[in-house]
């Protein structure tokens, strides 16, 4: 259970992670505002639910319920707008943010959850609510999918 | 050679924005805003006999009381406690209410006025818990948490002996041996001036809030933690909060400094100015009013901030409360709650929901050169199903006539408002009038099963019957859940992981899966229970033990045999397509997860195992994701489920044969129809595509088990094509921007803009109803720009099969 303190520390350190995560998601600022905002409220509200040293990943949990509520509600099925940042990528980020996206999301979202939360695989699937072994099979499709999709092979450190 | 991409966190962070500096400051603003809140759930537990006779008979002296009672705490243990015991009621009957707050006045005790008149005017009478918690506040203040660590513990156990608490006493007295409150605060103290501050005056009751309290936690069936919980809190922005967790021997285990709002520019939005005010205003009255003197005192404490540190860091909502004129309501002006009346009556026939915690707000201002009442209203969301749930009105403050009341949108794509917290929220208004934009009601929730069971109880899709049968010879039901968890919590701790399977199981089956829908249930993982082909506990126990031992060996000093082992039982697991155990081994002394394997419950194999700080491998969790596998005929999981009619799955394997199509090649043939048809900018716009790929790859690729709801169906064959509908909505794009105020939609028709207007259209099917509350099968047209560095979506249309708009509307400041 998390109290005030803990919810306080945790979601405020959370922020930046969960804006990108929500971003990487949804792919609108609009949106992933949304999403955070209300994840924030709903981790509040449902702070009891968390688990004790746990709250971190829960608030990921409820943000990753949020972005599908949004995606479904908004009909966003195929997210349409660019990040303003890709044209200043280098090419190689710019191919792999691609890659990325050509991701179902299922693959997609714990790669985010890694490399963005830092999430052990422990976390992550605590966050997406799915045991760790899927979460680890899903990072290897992935895998797999970007080497494909960048006919490349394809390094996750 | 190409070279090898590699992932890390260094290229995955550099691929995503980050967090908008105004936003960042808004939700760190809210989250510091939230008010504490404690939930209380009151159990029920049976007296003995004799008990109840010993403790009637303390009643029946009850009048006779007054020349010993001394205050709330005697009360409630010598009359109201006693009352309680009567029956298994967690509420006292309302004839009961009246016979306890007579008895009190008989005796010179008497709650609050309006306390008592709530209490009086509740027809169905009271929680017994809250009411002895309003006679023990009266005696030792509203906080709980700052009662004496004596009385503390004596609640806790008067619950329990009347049948209202929990069965557990978690505030205990230190024993011998244990440091005493008086060590405790001395060594709190001399840390906090050894780490932080020198001097502290945390026991200045005018400038700090104390709480304190001595607990008693089960944290496994090995293991019992005591400590000291100690807890100050500024009353004020000059000094800061400290918290500190305390061992029985004196040692301390864990210490926070909250540095103030003023004194730590730095770190201002830790302490920040709403969330010291939301606190003083619950520490003093029990709850956050937002009261026409709240605002004013935040505007107060606003300016004492501005001074100092300027207005950089105020959130929008702090600098428009900065830049008010509020008022002090004299006996000249309508009242707040009339003013609240008044609102609610030119609303119509609403369901208000008065008791959420900003529900109803009057705030008295200057505004439009006279007083006026700012009313904040808010419905129930489920009744309606509406995208907005707000009502702002304003009324002048003499007459109490209603100048406007318009709803207040919820989202950003709905008339571009955006919801927020705050006081007032009139500085984001995107208003409309209610009278335009109230929402039909939708039908009733589904009814409860007559014979107390969760909604999925019984459905052999999702476990076999025999462990329906043995959840009902646990005694489960609805009703007795809770007191069957509370029983099992108190015995095995708070850390499910503990438990017993069947606990376990009625622990998710209780929180998470009861009204899971059908279509999810053959495919969640949750915690069931080992059938008769399954390993039994210690088979697979053995194996797990041996395969971790030989894995990772001795791990911390312990060998294998020493560790202690927590098991679940997950039924459908995706890994091993049949149910699994998981065995997590901790250290018995600090509770520390040693590793976990998980293991196929029929033949045993490993599905996978880690070491270190490992979580169980499955999540008991609050919320549900399907994890959904192939059919056994090795076609997808969704293929055939009925979100899409027959019909619907004939004609996609026709179209499939007809593009070579296959469910091991829809990605590759993806990759050729982006190249085709969406190149560029744009490749990650299946709408450019032909619908028909677009059906194949978003049934076969993008079908979320989660949202069953809707899909992307096939254009029917008398209805309008893509193309149609992109003409159709070209002229309602247009129409919206010559009504829409201001020079930004004027911009979008200029024959410029249109050139480089591009509209994708889609064609989209949701049983669900979206935020306008459209159902069915329509086309969406969305129309985007290129703003030089992206896309931006600057309208939507929605138009039916047969070519009828059903509405536009626009985006006027794209998605930023």
């Amino acid at each position: 259970m998390a109290d005030r303190w803990e919810y306080e520390r945790v979601a405020q350190e959370a922020l930046p992670a969960l804006y990108k995560i929500a971003m990487g998601i949804l792919r609108s600022d609009a949106d992933a505002r949304d999403a955070v905002q209300q994840a924030l409220l709903k981790g509040w509200e449902k702070k009891e639910n968390a688990r004790e040293g746990k709250f971190r990943w829960y608030l990921h949990r409820i943000l990753v319920n949020e972005c599908r509520n949004i995606q479904r509600q908004r009909m966003r099925v195929f997210p349409a707008d660019m990040p303003p940042a890709v044209e200043q990528m280098p090419p190689d980020y710019r191919d792999l943010y691609d890659a990325i996206y050509q991701l179902p999301e299922d693959m997609r979202l714990p790669l985010l959850l890694k490399y963005i939360e830092g999430c052990s695989e422990k976390e992550g699937a605590a966050c997406l609510g799915i045991p760790v072994t899927t979460f680890k099979n899903r990072q290897h499709r992935a895998r797999k999918q970007l080497r494909k999709i960048l006919d490349r092979e394809v390094m996750f450190e | 050679m190409k070279r090898t991409v590699h992932v890390n966190q260094e290229t995955v962070h550099a691929l995503l924005p980050s967090i908008p500096p105004d936003f960042e400051r808004d939700m760190r603003d809210m989250i510091q805003a939230m008010p504490a809140e404690r939930k209380e759930l009151p159990m029920r537990k049976k007296l003995s006999v004799g008990l109840i006779l010993v403790l009637a008979s303390l009643l029946l002296a009850g009048c006779a009381l007054a020349a010993t009672l001394l205050g709330g705490k005697d009360f409630v243990d010598h009359v109201v406690a006693p009352k309680a015991a009567e029956s298994d009621s967690s509420r006292f009957t309302q004839e009961e209410v009246q016979e306890i707050l007579r008895i009190a006045r008989e005796n010179e005790l008497t709650l609050d006025d309006d306390i008592e008149q709530r209490l009086l005017d509740t027809e169905n009478g009271y929680y017994k818990e809250e009411l002895m918690r309003l006679f023990v506040k009266q005696e030792y203040g509203r906080l709980p948490g700052a009662w004496p660590i004596e009385v503390q513990h004596w609640y806790d156990e008067m619950l329990n002996a009347c049948g209202q608490g929990d069965g557990y006493v978690y505030n205990v007295l230190p024993a011998e041996g244990e440091i005493t409150q008086e060590e405790a605060l001395q060594i709190a103290y001399d840390y906090i001036c050894q780490h932080w501050e020198k001097d502290p005056q945390v026991e200045d009751k005018a400038l700090y809030t104390r709480f304190l309290s001595y607990t008693e936690t089960v944290v496994n069936p090995h293991l019992t933690e005591r400590q000291w919980i100690l807890e100050y809190q500024a009353k004020d922005l000059y000094h800061s909060d400290y918290r500190l967790f305390i061992a029985p021997d004196g040692t301390v285990k864990e210490a926070v400094h909250m540095p103030s709002s003023l004194n730590d520019e730095w770190n201002a939005f830790d302490g920040g100015v709403g969330g010291r005010i939301d606190r003083k205003y619950e520490n003093e009255y029990g709850a956050v009013i937002y009261t026409t003197d709240y605002v004013m005192e935040y505007q107060d404490l606003l300016r004492q901030f501005v001074m100092k540190h300027g207005d950089e860091r105020l959130s929008s909502g702090e600098k428009h409360i900065l830049n008010q004129t509020y008022l002090k309501p004299d006996s000249a002006m309508i009242t707040a709650e009339e003013a609240i009346a008044r609102a609610k009556e030119a609303c119509g026939d609403l369901e208000w929901a008065s008791m959420y915690r900003d529900g109803e707000t009057a705030i008295c201002m200057q505004a439009d050169g006279r007083a006026v009442w700012k009313v904040t209203l808010r419905i129930y969301d489920q009744p309606y199903r509406a995208h907005w749930t707000r009502v702002w009105a304003q009324l002048d403050a003499h007459t109490g006539d209603v100048l406007y009341c318009d709803t207040a949108a919820d989202t950003p794509a709905e008339l571009g408002g955006q919801w927020r917290w705050s006081v007032t929220e009139e500085y984001w208004a995107a208003h409309r009038p209610v009278a335009e934009a109230t929402p039909a009601p939708v039908g009733p929730a589904a009814t409860p099963r007559p014979d107390g069971m969760p909604s999925c109880f019984g459905d052999e899709t999702m476990a076999p019957a025999w462990y329906w049968e043995r959840l009902e010879q646990v005694g489960f039901t609805n009703e007795t859940a809770g007191k069957m968890l509370t029983e099992w919590e108190n015995t095995y701790g708070r850390d499910t992981k503990w438990w017993p399977l069947e606990a376990q199981a009625v622990y998710d089956l209780h929180f998470n899966m009861g009204d899971i829908p059908p279509r999810y249930r053959p495919y969640t993982v949750f915690c069931g229970l080992p059938g008769p082909e399954d390993l039994p506990r210690e088979q697979a126990e053995r194996i797990a033990r041996d395969a971790f031992t030989q894995a990772y060996g001795e791990q911390a000093g312990l060998t294998a045999d020493q560790w202690l082992t927590a098991a679940h039982f997950y039924f459908h697991s995706p890994d091993s397509h049949t149910n699994s155990w998981s065995f997590e081994f901790v250290r018995p002394d600090t509770n520390e997860t040693m590793g976990f394997v998980s293991l196929n419950s029929v033949n045993g194999e490993i599905n996978g195992m880690t070491c270190g700080d490992a979580e169980d491998p499955f999540i008991l969790s609050g919320e549900i994701i399907a994890t959904p596998t192939p059919q056994p005929d090795g076609k997808p999981w969704m293929w055939g489920l009925d979100f899409a009619p027959p019909a619907f799955w004939h004609q996609l394997e026709e179209t499939m044969a007809e593009w070579g199509v296959t469910f091991d090649n829809i990605e590759e043939k993806a990759t050729e129809w982006r190249k085709t048809y969406a190149d560029g900018e744009l490749s990650r716009q299946n709408d450019l595509w032909p619908i028909e790929c677009e059906v194949m790859y978003h049934t076969l690729c993008g079908m979320d088990p989660n949202c069953l709801t809707n899909y992307i169906p096939f254009p029917k064959a008398d209805g309008i094509t893509r193309e149609q509908a992109v003409e159709i909505a070209w002229p309602a794009f247009r129409e919206q921007c010559d009504q829409a105020p201001g020079p930004e939609a004027k911009a979008i028709v200029t024959p410029e803009w249109q050139a480089e207007m591009i509209p994708f259209a889609m064609l989209y099917h949701d049983d669900e109803p979206d935020y306008h509350g459209f159902t069915g099968t329509r086309w969406v047209v969305q129309f985007m720009h290129w703003e030089g560095d992206a896309y931006e979506t600057r309208g939507w249309v929605y138009i039916d099969e047969d070519g009828n708009v059903m509405m536009a509307e626009l985006e006027l400041f794209g998605n930023g």
